[in-house]
């Protein structure tokens, strides 16, 4: 007899795992099911290598909304932050630019390159302050509908125009400007440095398709500062025990709170009957029957792979269709016998206990995506690196080091050969791209871990590779996303929901979509008992 | 001294637009233009002997024709044309693709490349006309100022929302979302052949330095078919006489109404006192004085060499200097003596004649804009005025207008100066005219070349930019000339702008200069309530 | 990490305290000794040297560099003839206050600003379409203020090709101590008699020598942040940061400053047909003041007293000036106990023997003669005592400008 739950969550990635726990905490019979044997989806942490412990996919923390951390009370299921508070941009000529958080010492090292920069980098973080104070409302609050208008909708339209009309005028122009700018064009308007305008855009292009001087690449840029850690924007962090600690520390909360969490249960298909989510099959054959569905997968997956397309509008099916992914990045993660040694900054040093980033130009980055736009890798990659065990010792043996390089460009559709047939190669250009700044790193290499695109979808399942479950842009964000008309987590399947990063506000380790999709499925279930209640 | 209500500084078509609806409304106008001729960047002069040439723009297809009917221009002489082929694809080894303004012979032509675009292709030009429908809405109307508008003036910005809600709550929407993509996923979405989707994707090169891969190409698309039909490519109108005709229609407008034009007169400084503008002073010492001195330069021209940057603040300064003005266009004049091989050449090439034979074609021309070279193998939209007007060049020659993109304005290595930069351009264009249409080179008999730098010194553009402005989402609206300063209105009191740099932008449309006339009559209306309360 | 002076040298070997602090970037003594009272008398009995080479300087050139400062400033450059220093703030578009400092008018085209931050592209974002240069010359320049009632003589005895004995207030002069050039002006941070020296790098460490060495006999005394700090209140200057917030570091509107908030009132000085920046709005307030304003205040002290003794202390507020806001509240009438205000600065003035602050308050409190509350913290808890509005500078010694 298929057992009964409340809820049904797909995919025990942090997003629905943080679904699962607000649901549960609320009283719900609740169950994940995770396809892979452990839970994370792309927030995982993994021993590919003995003694080492790969983040295999994502590696930052930052955008993980706060009043998750304090509700779900995860510092004490485990999770700890550790602040990452560098980033070096070495330079071909064994140049740098270093910034950290000594005010004055970062103000003299741009001073180096540009006494003006150095001043205007302080009215620059200052702005953005300003940006990620205004666009802070909208993480925490559920798209109205403009094209359906609603009460509910009118109210939520109103209250953004409120919203927006009381920045000032300054915010509110900056504000349009990032999100139609692009990020060259927007780092421009502040510093002549290009290394340092290169750095400042390379989050702009972070998980898109688009170079730096593409218009659109602004958002993303703000999108990247929008991360709080004890309040402050922009703060960067590591997760102790790497990026799994997060899905592993929310799933603990979410147990505590009565969830059930299932791995090694991949879902097949949604259960409908009358135009109503009854529950899932899973590819074992299995059924769950459940009254709520909410599904944390990509919304290719949600709406095409899950369902059958005769219980959708057409209208939602062709816009999920055009709906794009386009994973443009990859991962390489090297198990190293020592530190690695930087040309421009040699030793250890605190250098290593923070990021480092290969985009000395912003020529350099445009002729990254050039190579993407035209179906190959990145010959000359931009490379965002951390090195988790200066931070965190637990990560590799004493002495050695894990390195978590985030490649772009990668593109998941080759115009020529396969990510099967050229994954080695590539890896072989990052690592040679690498040993330009890092002379000793291909003697301290013990193994490497490649992570195409096609990796990344065939493991997480994530669609076409793309890390934000689809791109950032202006056409995919807030009521867009995914799609004119779906974007308030319901889906036109009744009790079938979607919590992942393809509803607003979007990819990242920050879990407002499976939290806001929460209160969504919750605010639904009171309405119901309410008129079960009536009757 | 004699003292004007407005004098208007330039003679381009938006600030004749302006002239010529302040002097309906009684208003003492003075314009006065630096060069002999009127029009601006939409002239026509004799830059080859015995022929009129359209020096920059070519196509008047966005001019509205309510604008045209409003100042009588038909009776001024206007006279428009709009030849059967819209434009011709040229896809190599003398291939073409011609859109008609006739729906049915188009799709016969595209139905010879592919037969599903052929189908999709109606559904295509219903779109783009009702997403051109929307943002012509936008673009009719002053653009809001969130901040600096009372309740009542809000309130009024219903109206658009409403005519744009009438046309759907959807397709409102639909515009927000389609506005900001690339051109190129916006036509991946609809076609599959590489030829057509060049051709529509080209329009999105107009008017910005970016490729058909950079997000809000396909808002030029959208924008460029504002004007008339445009039949699934852009609204595209000649001119009978070439394009300074309509400049000189507006001209003759505007003096009928008791406006005067000056040419040779060049404003050398915007006079200011204390923070209000009192009138111009030209080369040569002449001063006049105005109540409203009204700009139709570019604003960077406008505030750096009008006005000065001392005049201004430093934040403002910041501003201006950050407006987006990025040149990425030469255009060639060619003499011809006859037309080139191609078959049915009279009528494929009477609209617009394109190099875009591919998305990837577009997308390399753009990389080369990037880092600040001329395109190897350029994109070019070529336009034959002659096939219509054969008045415009000697008896039994053509003229040939080519625009080239991308030509920035800002090269990274040598300059626009130096021969050998002009020469290698010309031969760029050349040889690509050779694989697209064999033959062409043959016909030359003369030739001319304006680059970007000779926009920027004869016109007048700053950065060679005829749109006054790049056309990205991100200066537009609101956002156009700079953050804040919509509605034509200046820190400077009294000094207005009318020019494309504003909302609702550049290219042939007479917008600006017909939303600023509007604007400054109301201002000039409040100002005589308020004195009068007083 | 912080970086070292041209004077580190000395300094790190005279600094028995070990008592640092971050000066924009670089290391700055609080005091010598362990404790700064024989620095602070050092200011106002014998001389005392401070190192003061963290101000930003910047030098202005060119056919409009005259028409540049006016730009800038608030105050009228025109006015500053060639060997003239203004002291004066500068605002930005909206009137409110970005930074203070000197200027320094080297020549007819040349001038010199000290500020307390860097500005070097507002200045030059200022100069566009000017004729006229800036640059920054920070690292170029060593600075020591030389301040106290003996500076004049030991200054005397060491600068060649110069008169600074009957250099006026507020003027410079060109001259040499030793091999090093040098510009001497009449200014400071202290409210006393006292100069500036600007010396090439390179030359800094041949001026501390000579003005230790000269100096042993008048009383001279190398000082720190601390004692400058309880003179500089004393003088009623203000402290960026402190005293008023930088519209540039002021993350809401409520925190910025104008000149007339900040009491700098008198330095905004229009003249027909000067526009420099701010103007307009600067203009606008005038005509319509604002509420705030900056006010000295003099504390009741058998208020202080009776407060300590109640719990069996002495009076504890003597010792360094304090930068912590405290509450200003108004005293008696119907509305008493409401919050008018808060101090920014306050400090135990050793020579006046009174306990003295710097307040933000209400303009309709700011007169002198005002009778309001301070908020003061005894043993962990919050009392307040009487206070009144006075003039300042507290301290205004006549030999500060003869």
């Amino acid at each position: 007899m298929a057992r009964k739950y409340d809820a049904i969550v797909i995919g025990g990635g942090h997003n629905g795992l943080v679904h699962a726990a607000y649901l549960a905490r609320a009283g719900l019979d609740v169950c994940v099911l995770e396809a892979r044997p452990l839970v994370g989806g792309a927030t995982v942490t993994e021993e590919i290598f003995p003694g080492f412990k790969y983040s295999v996919f994502s590696y930052v923390v930052s955008l993980m909304r706060p009043e998750i951390i304090r509700e779900l009370d995860l510092p004490r299921h485990g999770l700890a932050i550790l602040p990452l508070d560098s980033t070096l941009t070495p330079l071909p000529d064994g140049g740098r630019l270093y910034r950290d958080a000594d005010h004055h010492r970062t103000w003299r090292e741009i001073a180096r390159f540009s006494i003006r920069d150095a001043e205007a980098y302080d009215e620059y973080g200052r702005s953005l302050f300003y940006m990620a104070r205004a666009v802070k409302h909208l993480l925490g609050i559920a798209p109205p509908d403009p094209a359906r208008l609603r009460p509910g909708d009118i109210r939520g339209l109103l209250g953004l125009a409120r919203h927006f009309l009381d920045l000032e005028p300054d915010q509110l122009h900056l504000l349009v400007k990032l999100m139609t700018m692009s990020a060259a064009d927007f780092v421009d308007e502040w510093f002549e440095t290009d290394v340092l305008k290169a750095t400042l855009s390379a989050s702009g292009i972070i998980g898109t398709f688009l170079g730096p001087r593409s218009p659109g690449t602004a958002y993303v840029l703000l999108h990247h500062y929008m991360g709080e850690i004890d309040g402050h924007f922009r703060a960067w962090g590591f997760a102790r025990g790497g990026t799994g600690a997060v899905a592993n520390a929310i799933a603990s909360a979410a147990r505590e709170a009565g969830a059930e969490i299932r791995t090694d249960a991949p879902v097949a298909r949604v259960l409908v009957s009358n135009g109503r989510a009854t529950g899932v099959a899973l590819a074992n054959g299995d059924e769950l029957h459940a009254s709520v569905v909410s599904s944390s997968l990509d919304p290719h997956r949600t709406f095409l792979d899950l369902v059958d397309a005769d219980e959708l509008p057409g209208d939602l099916v062709s816009a999920v269709r055009g709906y794009r992914f386009r994973g443009s990045s990859a991962k390489v993660n090297l198990a190293l016998d020592a530190a690695p040694d930087f040309t421009c900054m040699p030793g250890h040093g605190p250098h290593l206990r923070g990021a480092v980033s290969i985009s000395p130009s912003i020529d350099y980055l445009e002729r990254a995506y050039d190579d993407a736009r035209y179906g190959d890798y990145s010959r000359e990659p931009y490379i965002d690196i951390v090195i988790p065990s200066a931070i965190d010792p637990g990560m590799a043996p004493p002495g050695k080091h894990v390195m978590s390089c985030f490649v772009q460009y990668a593109p998941y559709q080759l115009r020529e050969g396969t990510w099967d047939e050229k994954r080695e190669a590539f890896g072989d250009t990052v690592v040679d791209t690498l040993a330009r700044y890092i002379p000793n790193l291909k003697d301290i290499i013990l193994h490497r871990q490649i992570v195409t695109p096609l990796d990344i979808e065939r493991t997480t399942g994530l669609t076409q590779g793309n890390i934000f479950q689809g791109e950032l842009t202006p056409s995919q964000l807030f009521f867009l996303r995914p799609a004119t008309g779906y974007a308030g987590y319901r889906t036109p399947v009744r009790g079938y929901y979607q919590c992942g990063s393809g509803t607003h506000p979007g990819g990242g380790i920050m879990g407002a979509p499976g939290k806001l999709a929460a209160s969504r499925v919750l605010a639904d279930l009171g309405r119901q008992r309410g008129r079960r209640r009536g009757r | 001294m004699k003292q004007y209500d407005a004098v208007v500084v330039g003679g381009g078509h938006n600030a004749l637009v302006t002239a010529a609806l302040l002097a309906c409304e009684r208003w003492k106008v003075l314009v006065l233009e630096r060069r002999g001729v009127l029009g601006g960047a939409a002239s026509t002069a004799e830059i080859l002997p015995g022929c009129a040439v359209n020096v920059a723009a070519q196509d008047a297809g966005l001019f509205p024709a309510a604008l045209a009917a409003d100042l009588g221009l038909t009776g001024h002489g206007l006279e428009w044309i709009r030849p059967p082929a819209l434009a011709t694809s040229l896809t190599g080894g003398g291939e073409a693709l011609t859109l008609w303004r006739d729906p049915a012979r188009t799709r016969d032509e595209i139905a010879r490349h592919s037969r599903a675009d052929a189908a999709r292709f109606p559904d295509w030009a219903d779109h783009l006309r009702t997403m051109a429908r929307v943002l012509r809405v936008a673009l009719d109307h002053p653009a809001p100022a969130p901040h600096d508008m009372t309740p009542r003036e809000r309130l009024r910005l219903l109206r658009p929302l409403l005519r744009a809600g009438r046309l759907g709550k959807r397709t409102l929407v639909e515009l927000l979302r389609v506005a900001p993509l690339p051109a190129r996923d916006l036509l991946d979405d609809w076609f599959e052949n590489d030829a057509l989707k060049g051709m529509l994707g080209s329009t999105a090169l107009a008017g910005s330095r970016h490729g058909p891969s950079a997000m809000g190409g396909a808002f030029r698309i959208i924008y460029h078919a504002t004007g008339g039909e445009p039949h699934g490519f852009r609204s595209s109108a000649f001119v009978k006489g070439g394009i300074g005709a309509l400049s000189a229609a507006l001209a003759a407008a505007a003096r009928a109404h008791g406006a005067e034009i000056r040419t040779g007169a060049e404003v050398e400084r915007i006079l200011v006192d204390d923070g209000t503008a009192t009138g111009v002073a030209l080369t040569g010492g002449e001063e006049i004085a105005a109540r409203r001195v009204i700009s139709g330069a570019d604003p960077r021209r406008t505030f750096f060499r009008l006005v000065g940057a001392p005049r201004l603040g430093p934040e403002v300064n910041r501003k201006v200097g950050n407006i987006q003005l990025r040149g990425t266009t030469a255009v060639l004049h060619l003499l011809l003596d006859g037309l080139p091989p191609l078959p049915e050449a009279a009528e494929r090439l009477a609209g617009h004649t394109l190099v875009a034979p591919t998305p990837d074609y577009l997308e390399r021309a753009a990389d080369d804009a990037k880092y600040g070279r001329c395109s190897a193998r350029p994109h070019l939209d070529m336009v034959v005025p002659t096939l219509h007007d054969p008045t415009l060049a000697p008896d039994g020659r053509h003229l040939a207008s080519i625009q080239i993109r991308h030509a920035p304005y800002d090269l990274r290595e040598g300059s626009w100066q130096d021969d050998a930069t002009r020469d290698a351009l010309l031969a760029g264009a050349l040889s690509v005219l050779d694989d697209f249409l064999p033959g062409m080179r043959d016909r030359i008999v003369d030739h001319r070349l304006i680059t970007p730098l000779d926009l920027e010194t004869e016109p007048g553009l700053t950065g060679g930019d005829e749109y006054h402005g790049q056309m990205g989402l991100d200066q537009m609206l609101f956002m156009r000339p700079i953050a804040g300063w919509a509605r034509y209105r200046t820190p400077v009191e009294g000094l207005f702008l009318c020019g494309s740099g504003c909302h609702p932008g550049g290219g042939v449309t007479g917008g600006p200069g017909r939303l600023a006339a509007g604007e400054i009559l109301r201002e000039r209306k409040q100002a005589a309530r308020l004195s009068g309360r007083s | 990490m912080l970086l070292e002076t041209p004077f580190h040298p000395r300094t790190a070997a005279l600094c028995r305290s070990s008592r640092w602090r971050n000066w924009s970037g670089c290391a700055a003594a609080l005091s010598y000794e362990p404790g700064h009272e024989y620095e602070y008398y050092a200011v106002r009995n014998g001389s005392a040297l401070f190192d003061v080479s963290p101000l930003r300087k910047y030098e202005v050139t060119g056919p409009d560099a005259a028409a540049l400062v006016d730009r800038v400033v608030t105050r009228n450059v025109f006015r500053c003839a060639e060997g003239r220093v203004l002291y004066t703030p500068w605002c930005d578009e909206a009137g409110k206050l970005i930074d203070d400092g000197t200027v320094q008018r080297l020549g007819a085209d040349t001038f010199r600003i000290t500020a307390a931050d860097p500005c070097l592209r507002w200045f030059q974002d200022c100069a566009l379409g000017m004729d006229a240069t800036v640059r920054d010359v920070t690292l170029d320049l060593a600075a020591l203020a030389l301040q106290g009632p003996t500076s004049r003589d030991i200054l005397a005895r060491l600068v060649t090709g110069a008169d600074t004995r009957s250099l006026p207030y507020f003027a410079l002069v060109q001259g040499s101590i030793g091999p090093a050039p040098v510009t001497i002006t009449r200014t400071g941070y202290t409210g006393d008699l006292g100069y500036e020296i600007w010396v090439p790098t390179n030359h800094g460490l041949d001026v501390w020598d000579a003005l230790i060495e000269t100096g042993r006999g008048y009383g001279l005394a190398p000082a720190g942040l601390d004692a400058l700090d309880v003179a500089r209140i004393e003088a009623g200057l203000l402290l960026k940061e402190v005293d008023y917030v930088s519209s540039w570091a002021a993350l809401i509107e409520s925190r910025k400053s104008s000149p007339y908030e900040a009491g700098l009132g008198w330095t905004v000085q229009p003249r027909p047909g000067r526009d420099f920046v701010g103007r307009r709005a600067l203009e606008r307030e005038a005509a319509k003041p604002s509420d705030w304003a900056l006010a000295g205040l003099e504390a009741d002290w058998p208020g202080i007293e009776k407060r300590f003794a109640a719990v069996g202390l002495p009076p504890l507020v003597a010792g360094r000036a304090s930068r912590d806001a405290v509450p200003i509240y108004e005293r008696g009438g119907r509305a008493a106990g409401r919050q008018i205000g808060y101090v920014t600065s306050a400090t135990f003035s050793p020579i006046l023997k009174k306990y003295i602050a710097l307040a933000t308050i209400r303009r309709e409190f700011a007169s002198p003669g005002s009778r309001i509350e301070i908020e003061l913290t005894v043993e962990f808890v919050r009392h307040k005592v009487p206070a009144r509005v006075v003039e300042t500078p507290f301290f205004d010694p006549a030999r500060k400008r003869t």
